[in-house]
């Protein structure tokens, strides 16, 4: 409570407010990552389409279970949310800890995968497919830190804070954070081991 | 209201007060202005003098030491593309922006800031910190980019010929820039939709606050657009991708760089929309604040401005008439420029009409305001040129691209910028600007800048190229010699004529007349507060009654004006 009395002199603004901010911010990613759908559909029409080592069937596993660990994130992120509007919140922080475990372990995952292609000499270097491999998975990687720190701060957040009308505004914020990564990862996901 | 217990590091540095953050942004935007504004002279002296020794008054005796006071080809582009970009990217866009956009648009819509002031602090820090990445390009050893403001690869990817990690710098500082710009976008796009005070519906607004607000929405989609063309550029440079490399400089098949050019301009032509709004916005409103008349079709110039912000993301291709495109493309794209010249005059006609028999007064913001009239009227003019196919295969990378989009962006915004700090300097420091100065530094400036700029296009006709290093290389060009040397004392003259702007802005801060309430007699919300506001502005939110410019209302009796926040009376 004594930190947002500093900012006293400034009204907060309401829950709406708060959403739809993130709204347009959301809406900015979009047209950043369609703009690199679009850039990759361009050039594979134009030199055709590059296949990863191994057809790529190699890394399907893999990738496959990244997809589920960040599905399995995003539905534990909903349980939670049911359970916090059913003022349940102690079970809301285990879902909401559970989704920052399973964010957590895409990213280590995810590493585990760039690890495995670069010493089958699949770089960004290799070719476009390549490129596209490590620019699709390495923006998305960083913006999934950002939906970790999101969600780390938001865990500490549920243990201090006792305003729920702040606690249920910033849950649908990252609820909104978390699911739209997930929808980009699919994706990402077909784009690079489905469509090839 | 007032704060308590902030200390100096809260409320003047890591200040959350969107005017406080509005004037950061602005002193920012006038250093990188002068940055800019030398770069340009060292340029326009090359192709007066050229490869003859930069002379001690404009070298300051400390540039240039080892190659003799010479500008050596590289330096020169270096000079353009760091000219272009400090200007676009760090001069203007922090001034109208981050600048006159936090400033104005909370207290003209009577909200007590913006709705997530704790981003708005962080979007200018990002802006600082991108500042920084730019300005360490210069301590490389080969120096910043110079692969031009547009930075068209190949020359921009490291097989292309531009050495060193200048560029690399470069676009680093543009996806930061860009950052900060999205949060500034979230944050006046919101503020705009939720915190206007009762009574402020849409066409109520201000057009300086609709200009903004506009501009905010085209930052939110199409940044994030050159943002991604930007990392792929990135990641071209640093870890040997090959999105944009192509033919014999590929390892493999390589990728396209025609790709970039269509990613750079999808976002680079609503960005002249993007700065020049806020422009049109403030000239609709000033041109009624000074000529005592409604805005003349108000609620048109409105709709127009949208329909040009609609229009304009889909007219890119015009970039690109000589990139080998389908005469079928080309038809198209120069059809749908040359719509967007139908809003464009319509408002401008409303201009025209707002001045019609008006009861105008010339104060300094107005000079400014009429200068923009003409600029700007000169400016689209010249557009429709390069917007038709025929006459842009002859004209396009010539000097005349390069006069025209000076009179666009160049004169209008930098007047406009002039005219805003002149009509809100008595809000913002509570003091007023010098008129004898503020109307030598208009004239000489107004001046210069069309001379300079008209004789440009005059250059370009002649065939004479843009990113030039030495035009005397080639015989049909020495006749223009001449010409370069005038057009280069004139752009001298410019440059000497903004010292005396400065002047004028740091001395009428502390020694100017204490400046009354409302001296424009404008109608607006900001004028019905005292300076210096509070943090959190209006005491009581206002209600609003009437549109924002119901100067000489027949019912008013006294003045020719009453605020937004009372009723006309009569009306009701
Ligand atoms: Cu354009």
């Amino acid at each position: 409570m004594e930190r947002q009395s500093k900012l006293s002199s400034i009204p907060r603004v309401d829950s709406f407010t708060s959403h739809l901010g993130l709204v347009v911010m959301l809406g900015g990613m979009a047209m950043f990552f369609i703009t690199l759908f679009v850039s990759q559909s361009i050039l594979e029409n134009r030199f055709g389409v590059s296949y990863m080592p191994g057809g790529g069937s190699t890394f399907l596993f893999h990738s496959s279970m990244n997809t589920m660990v960040l599905i399995v994130a995003s539905l534990f992120l909903e349980m939670g949310w049911q359970k916090l509007r059913k003022d349940d919140s102690s079970s809301a922080i285990l879902y909401q800890g559970s989704t920052l475990f399973a964010s957590v372990v895409f990213l280590i995952s995810q590493v585990g995968l760039w690890n495995r292609m670069i010493s089958a000499g699949f770089l960004p270097s290799t070719d476009l497919m390549g490129a596209f491999f490590y620019a699709f998975t390495g923006l998305h990687g960083l913006h999934i830190v950002g939906a970790v720190g999101t969600l780390g701060w938001l865990f500490w957040k549920m243990h201090t804070i006792e305003e729920s009308e702040l606690l249920i505004r910033w849950t649908v914020n990252a609820r909104m954070f978390v699911h739209f990564l997930t929808v980009v990862w699919l994706f990402i996901f077909v784009r690079l081991f489905v469509m090839v | 209201m007032s704060t308590n217990n902030e200390s100096f590091l809260t409320k003047y540095i890591f200040s959350t007060d969107h005017k406080v953050i509005g004037k950061q942004f602005i002193w920012l935007g006038i250093f990188f202005l002068f940055f800019g504004g030398y770069l340009s002279l060292l340029m326009r002296w090359q192709l007066a003098y050229p490869e003859q020794a930069v002379p001690w008054w404009l070298s300051w005796g400390i540039f240039f030491k080892d190659a003799g006071g010479i500008i050596d080809p590289d330096t020169y582009n270096q000079l353009f593309t760091m000219h272009g970009t400090i200007m676009i990217f760090w001069a203007v866009t922090p001034i109208l922006i981050g600048g006159f956009g936090n400033f104005v648009i909370p207290l003209q819509i009577g909200a007590p800031d913006m709705a997530f002031p704790r981003l708005n602090m962080i979007s200018f820090w990002t802006w600082f910190l991108s500042s920084v990445v730019l300005l360490a390009s210069y301590l490389l050893p080969q120096g910043p980019a110079a692969a031009g403001w547009t930075s068209y690869p190949p020359l921009s990817s490291p097989m292309g010929g531009i050495p060193g990690e200048g560029q690399t710098l470069w676009t680093l500082a543009l996806v930061l820039m860009g950052t900060g710009t999205i949060m500034g976008a979230i944050n006046y796009i919101i503020t705009v939709v939720r915190l206007r005070a009762p009574g402020m519906t849409y066409f109520r607004m201000p057009l300086t606050v609709w200009g903004l607000w506009l501009t905010s929405i085209m930052n939110a989609v199409f940044v994030p657009v050159i943002a991604a063309g930007l990392i792929l550029l990135l990641l071209d440079r640093v870890l040997g991708t090959e999105f944009f490399v192509a033919g014999g400089l590929a390892s493999g098949p390589g990728g396209d760089p025609l790709l970039y050019q269509h990613v750079f301009w999808i976002f680079g032509h609503p960005e002249v929309y993007i700065l020049i709004l806020p422009v049109w916005g403030i000239v609709s409103d000033l041109l009624a604040v000074f000529a005592r008349k409604p805005a003349f079709g108000y609620k048109v110039t409105a709709i127009c401005m949208s329909t040009i912000c609609v229009l304009s993301s889909i007219v890119w291709g015009h970039h690109m008439y000589t990139t080998g495109m389908s005469p079928l493309l080309g038809k198209a794209f120069m059809f749908l420029t040359l719509l967007i010249s139908i809003p464009s005059s319509i408002f401008f006609l409303n201009w025209l009409a707002t001045l019609w028999k008006g009861n105008l007064h010339f104060e300094p913001p107005m000079i400014y305001t009429m200068g923009v009239v003409w600029v700007f009227a000169i400016g689209g003019l010249t557009g429709l040129y390069n917007a038709t196919v025929t006459s842009d295969i002859y004209l396009h990378d010539t000097m005349f691209v390069v006069g025209h989009f000076h009179f666009t962006l160049a004169a209008t915004l930098v007047l406009g910028l002039f005219a805003a700090i002149h009509y809100w300097f008595p809000k913002m420091f509570g003091r007023e600007i010098n008129r004898t100065m503020a109307n030598i530094h208009f004239w000489v400036t107004f001046v210069s800048m069309n001379f300079v700029f008209f004789n440009m296009m005059v250059l370009g006709y002649a065939g004479h190229h843009r990113r030039l290093y030495n035009p005397m290389e080639f015989d049909f060009l020495k006749p223009l010699l001449g010409l370069n040397e005038w057009i280069t004392w004139f752009a001298i003259i410019n440059g000497v004529i903004q010292l005396l702007f400065i002047f004028n802005f740091v001395w009428s801060m502390f020694k100017g007349k204490v400046a009354v309430r409302n001296p424009w007699g404008a109608s607006t919300l900001e004028w019905t507060l005292d300076a210096p506001l509070p943090h959190g502005n209006f005491a009581q939110t206002p209600t609003v009654y009437s549109r924002p410019h119901e100067y000489s209302h027949p019912s008013l009796t006294d003045t020719d004006w009453v605020p937004q926040s009372e009723p006309i009376p009569g009306t009701a």
